[in-house]
């Protein structure tokens, strides 16, 4: 059982696989770089416009606005 | 530049941003680097040597950067700089790529890029300690067998763990011997490339295309021309070859065809490599690193309580700098004087002795007495930088720089605009969006930068009036002082909105910014930026505000005959020495009168008789001070009268109808005109306008006074509260900063934005202080 939904609609502390990114190429060769790809494990730290997020241990700051979509499935075991 | 093989081995230092590069690089090389010029681009890079008592070599301390797709000519200039292609640098020995530590995986695509260039890496896992704390469990020989690279771990911050990466630096220099690489990239063929074969089909035709069309580029640069979808490297080659857009649309649909969309293939297919070289390693934090970091950040990324904290901490910042700064300047102010009265007691009086102490103590001095101020604000944004905290405001920020169509990444280059727009402007190179690039560079020089303050302080301590309101709490000048700190932040806000509506259209950038975890700021890096800094200023203040002090004193000194003045001061000053003894006499007389900290007034007895004494002495002087006072008219109706006929007089009576709807009289206009080069000449400029020769700074009552005391011919004040509010705003908006401009220039890549720059702040300025008097007189 597995919902897919925009990154930005996460809880704060939900945790999440990242299954689509769309958009831009500029601003998708940018998340890449910063290690947000299909498969990359994200929790939600602080959500919002900008929204602060956890990638690997590491905490970024986000507003991709209309530029991108990211998609997500949030983990169910919480 | 020589590529002999002898030459002491160069080496590029890359990394990620908050990887510890900076850090690590100090720790290297020390801290007395100097800084890489780069004709064309404005890229800093720091060159720093590398010594024991055997060996040497130069590192090239590279930006931090994620990746090496350039999108600007400053960040190709990195890509260009590891093939070997600039000639300032020359080539390579070879690149160290440091990693953070508790985030390999990710650190990887970089060193995984730079790899493919084809240079030998040395990979520097920084950070261990961190890591080790959060659970990660891998060795050197581990991971060096399995990136086929040597590893070295490193904690920057420690002294014996930095004295072993210097060893390896070394082997692996020994290790790789210019020769063995080579410098002809070109001819070297991605034999075990992770691309697919259809991509590396692409790049061979490409490769030829271009070397047919009499273009010879290295293979890993035609590789990344493919990848970077117009990117810097495109936008460059099809400039001469507009053809060459249609080959590379056919390529790159050639390798979508193939089931590799080019789209975002590079990071696919890297991070697959990565992951399948590393597999099976303990390199994952198991822990997390920044609970403490992510407590904090509750608080202080918080949309009411961040806020409020980043607003106390400005407050606390300024306060700080206002109070701190002062004693020091208080001492550098008394010294300069007396500076100026040893040297002119040595020199005979003309000219020369006009020059040096009115010209150039004068003008310089003024100026240097800001230095204390500038250290102190460049030390408050180091450590807030240094520690973390600057990206968490620039996060804070984002939501309100996105109502003028700015992201984020625009905020910490407009705080450090209030030190100085120089360093504001160059930090701009964060911003990839180039229209959001040029808006914040356009507006940067509108932030009240700390040369505007000198200005502020010597207008408001002598118009503003000193009261306080909630029983002590708000005083009145603070409040005004504020207002005009504020003010360019506050018009920078329709200003910016305005160039995105119509110069620079498009969509609010988007916002990706690193948080790194909350750290102790490294004294070495702090200390660096600072003193990078106040160097910059003390050089300023030494060759362009001299220059200007000079030209500004000749013109006010020539043409006229200043014979007459000498006399009267010369008849002054012999006046003086016949009446030695009683003078003396009368001031130890008005002191122990007065009262001293060491001494208390005296009773009333002493007093009545130490009274009886100055009286006698004060009849005995009466001859004396009514001759100096006759001589002192005489003075300064010479000295007017010779300015007035001065160059810079004739200029003031030329621009005073231009000047006189603002409120100004041609003196004060022509410390304004003056003071286009470097707004803190006005201290110096007025100084000299207003007679007063020796000692003159923002905070010397003599200028305050003047200025409040100086009359129109028709008796009225010169100076009023409309005046002085509109000489305010002037200073606040007008970009009175030829070095800004330079930098504008520079960075904006046309000297025709330095021109738009400061025609529309000087535009602004008019209007604005044209509007303050106008308003302002109807209340005073």
């Amino acid at each position: 059982m597995s919902y897919t939904i925009p990154l930005d609609c996460l809880k704060a502390g939900e945790s999440a696989q990242v299954v689509d990114i769309d958009g831009d190429t500029t601003l998708l060769t940018r998340l890449q770089e910063i290690g947000l790809n299909v498969g990359s494990q994200v929790r939600m730290v602080l959500p919002g416009s900008p929204c602060i997020i956890s990638l690997a241990g590491n905490q970024f700051s986000l507003r991709t606005d209309d530029l991108a979509t990211v998609l997500v499935e949030p983990s169910l075991t919480q | 530049m020589s590529l002999a093989v002898d030459r002491v081995p160069h080496l590029a230092v890359v990394g990620n941003p908050n990887t510890g590069k900076s850090t690590l690089f100090s720790a290297l090389t020390g801290i007395f680097t100097r800084t890489g010029n780069f004709p064309g681009v404005t890229v800093e890079m720091k060159l720093g040597r590398l010594k024991t008592s055997t060996r040497e070599a130069v590192l090239v301390d590279l930006p931090g950067t994620y990746s090496l797709a350039a999108r600007s000519a400053d960040e190709r200039v990195t890509v260009d700089v590891l093939l070997g292609l600039r000639p300032e640098i020359g080539s390579l020995a070879g690149a160290l790529c440091i990693v953070d530590g508790t985030n390999i995986e990710r650190n990887l695509y970089l060193f995984s890029q730079v790899r493919d260039l084809g240079l030998p890496v040395l990979l520097i896992v920084n950070m261990i300690d961190r890591a080790e704390k959060a659970g990660i469990a891998i060795t050197e020989p581990e991971l060096s067998q399995r990136l086929g690279v040597p590893v070295v771990f490193c904690n920057a911050h420690d002294q014996s763990s930095v004295a072993l990466v210097q060893k390896s630096i070394f082997e692996f220099i020994e290790q790789n011997p210019p020769a063995a690489h080579g410098t002809d990239l070109a001819a070297q063929q991605a034999s075990n490339s992770d691309f697919p074969p259809a991509f590396e089909t692409a790049v061979n035709e490409l490769q030829g295309l271009l070397s047919a069309h009499g273009r010879k580029m290295p293979r890993p640069l035609v590789s990344r021309l493919l990848i970077d979808i117009d990117g810097q490297i495109e936008q460059a080659e099809v400039q001469p070859w507009p053809e060459l857009s249609s080959h590379l649309k056919r390529l790159r649909e050639q390798v979508s065809a193939a089931g590799y969309r080019i789209s975002g293939i590079e990071p696919r297919v890297r991070y697959a490599a990565i992951r399948k070289a590393i597999a099976g390693l303990e390199i994952r934090p198991v822990r997390q690193a920044g609970q403490f970091s992510e407590k904090l950040d509750g608080w202080l990324t918080h949309s009411v309580f961040g806020l409020l904290i980043f607003i106390f901490m400005m407050f606390v910042v300024f306060q700080l700098l206002y109070r701190g700064a002062e004693p020091v300047m208080v001492l550098m102010e008394t010294a300069f004087g007396s500076l100026q009265d040893l040297v002119g007691g040595m020199m005979p009086r003309g000219p020369l002795r006009s020059l040096v102490t009115q010209g150039i103590i004068a003008g310089v001095g003024g100026v240097l007495v800001f230095l204390p101020q500038i250290v102190l604000l460049f030390l408050f944004l180091a450590i807030l930088e240094d520690c973390g905290y600057m990206a968490r405001a620039a996060f804070l920020m984002d939501r309100l720089m996105t109502k003028v169509g700015l992201s984020g990444k625009s905020f910490v280059p407009l705080m450090s605009s209030f030190a100085c727009a120089i360093p504001g402007v160059m930090a701009t190179r964060v911003i990839e969006n180039r229209k959001d690039r040029m808006v914040t560079i356009l507006v940067a020089p509108l932030m009240s930068c700390s040369a505007r303050l000198p200005v502020y302080s010597l207008l408001i301590g002598a118009f503003i009036p000193g009261v306080s309101f909630l029983g002590g709490w708000v005083d009145l000048r603070s409040l005004v002082l504020l207002a005009f700190l504020s003010l360019g932040a506050i018009v920078a806000i329709p200003v910016a909105w305005i160039l995105k509506k119509t110069i620079f259209p498009g969509e609010t950038p988007p916002f990706v910014m690193e948080l790194p975890p909350y750290k102790w700021p490294s004294i070495k890096t702090v200390f660096q930026r600072v003193y990078d800094r106040a160097a910059a200023f003390v050089v300023r203040a030494g060759t362009l505000i001299l220059l200007t002090s000079i030209v500004i004193w000749g013109l006010g000194y020539f043409p006229g005959d200043h014979s007459r003045e000498n006399a009267i001061l010369a008849e002054m000053e012999e006046t003086r020495q016949i009446f030695e003894d009683p003078l003396q006499r009368r001031e130890n007389l008005q002191q122990q009168l007065a009262g001293s900290d060491d001494a208390p007034p005296p009773s009333p007895v002493e007093s009545a008789s130490l009274e009886n004494e100055l009286n006698s002495l004060n009849q005995q002087l009466k001859e004396f001070d009514a001759l100096m006072e006759k001589l002192e008219g005489e003075l300064i109706a010479t000295q007017g009268q010779l300015q007035e006929n001065s160059f810079l007089g004739m200029a003031g009576h030329w621009i005073e109808p231009i000047v006189r709807p603002l409120g100004w009289d041609w003196r004060i206009g022509v410390g304004v005109l003056a003071s286009f080069p470097a707004r803190e000449v006005i201290i110096a400029t007025l100084g000299v306008i207003y007679n007063l020769g020796e000692g003159m700074e923002a905070e010397s009552p003599q200028l305050r006074d003047a200025l409040i005391n100086s009359r129109n011919p028709d008796g009225s004040p010169v100076f009023t509260i409309p005046v002085a509010l509109s000489i305010m705003v002037f200073f606040a908006l007008c970009a009175q900063c030829m070095a800004t401009l330079v930098v504008v220039s520079q960075e904006s890549g046309s000297w025709k934005w330095a021109v738009f720059t400061f025609v529309y702040m000087t535009a602004l300025a008019y209007v604005g202080a044209l509007i303050t008097f106008q308003v302002a007189s109807l209340w005073w």
